[in-house]
């Protein structure tokens, strides 16, 4: 009985779920098209903007390109992440 | 009012240019006055599918030249009274024509036809570029696998850049045995990835081959194809049409036992 479920379960996730699965990843770094150069530019940026207000740990802060249904329209899709560690405000300007 | 559509894909081999002589032919049966362009210069393939490679005198290269007027390089099909074929050239490369000499030329017909259809050459350089300078609404041919779905996405990106009218989706060579078995990406999959209307799902079919070598396209015939194709014609001429579903590939045990479990 075993064996018979096993094949139910095999047959059940088919190759189209793979395909479905690689495409979306694919299309992520399709769509941004972004090469590392241009991601470590708005780190930078950033970096750069923010540490006027905080003293932040750019060792450990990453940006990456998204791709999120937000519903929003299909060239809104794409979402900037940023996580941005800081260490202490800037209380001059506070 | 004339519309300007133009049939692509990205991929090369996914359908565009049967596509194309199917719709064209479908929406002359349904009395529509109808021209045909073959944008595909160096690698001419839409005389073939529709049977009239032999008819062949001048071309779309001759037309945008000027060594010949526009109305000797077209094709009347003696099937359809008011089905027309401009063929392209096969001894020229893309660069004869340029997307200003192409947008012109569509302009100049708009007065004579109620649809002029673009077949368009595969890939993303200047023959694409011709082809989609002059249309109003664009219909994207894929398959079911991951590069003909990349290639869309690729081309639906540039056909935005490029402000087009309007864009659907054409879902070509499904097999629906394989999508229940799950071994194939479903119409939901797709558009889940793609965000386009859909406006076609064509069933694999072994008839479009048979179709193909006779020079004869099979849309309004009663095939699955030929059914799913005449589907599309009526979407484009505004009418809501159901899709084809997966009871249509399903023999009649088949049927009978789904009946039965559903009760």
């Amino acid at each position: 009985m075993r064996w018979l479920f096993r094949f139910y379960k095999k047959k059940k996730r088919g190759s189209g779920a793979v395909a479905k699965r690689r495409l979306k990843t694919l299309l992520i770094s399709d769509r941004a098209d972004c090469s590392a150069d241009f991601i470590s530019g708005i780190k930078g940026d950033i970096g750069l903007t923010l540490s006027k207000y905080m003293e932040i740990d750019t060792d450990h802060m990453e940006v990456n390109i998204l791709q999120q249904d937000n519903g929003l329209p299909r060239e809104c899709s794409m979402v900037l992440v940023a996580r941005i560690p800081f260490k202490e405000i800037n209380k001059v300007i506070c | 009012m004339s519309e300007v559509i133009v049939i692509t894909s990205g991929k090369g081999g996914v359908g565009k240019t049967t596509t194309t002589a199917n719709i064209g032919m479908g929406l002359t049966q349904m009395n529509k006055r109808v021209v045909m362009i073959d944008t595909d210069i160096g690698l001419r393939n839409l005389d073939v599918i529709l049977g009239l490679e032999n008819r062949i005198i001048y071309n779309l290269v001759d037309v945008i030249e000027g060594s010949c007027r526009l109305k000797q390089a077209l094709i009347r099909d003696k099937r359809y009274p008011t089905l027309y074929l401009l063929p392209s050239a096969q001894t020229r490369d893309k660069t004869s024509v340029s997307p200003e000499q192409m947008k012109k030329l569509v302009e100049q017909m708009r007065e004579d036809f109620d649809y002029i259809i673009l077949d368009c050459p595969a890939g993303i350089e200047q023959g694409f570029q011709n082809a989609i300078a002059g249309a109003d609404r664009a219909m994207i041919v894929t398959t079911p696998e991951v590069a003909a779905i990349r290639d869309a996405d690729r081309i639906i990106g540039l056909l935005e850049a490029g402000r087009i009218g309007r864009m659907d989706l054409i879902v070509n060579r499904l097999r629906f045995d394989m999508i229940r078995s799950g071994d194939m990406m479903s119409l939901g999959d797709i558009m889940d990835i793609l965000s386009v209307d859909l406006i076609g799902a064509v069933p694999d079919d072994e008839n479009v081959v048979i179709s193909t070598n006779q020079g004869e396209p099979l849309v309004g015939r009663s095939t699955m194809a030929g059914q799913a194709y005449a589907n599309i014609c009526m979407r484009i001429m505004g009418a809501e049409v159901p899709y084809l579903t997966d009871r249509y590939q399903m023999g009649w045990f088949r049927r009978l036992a789904h009946f039965l479990v559903r009760g």
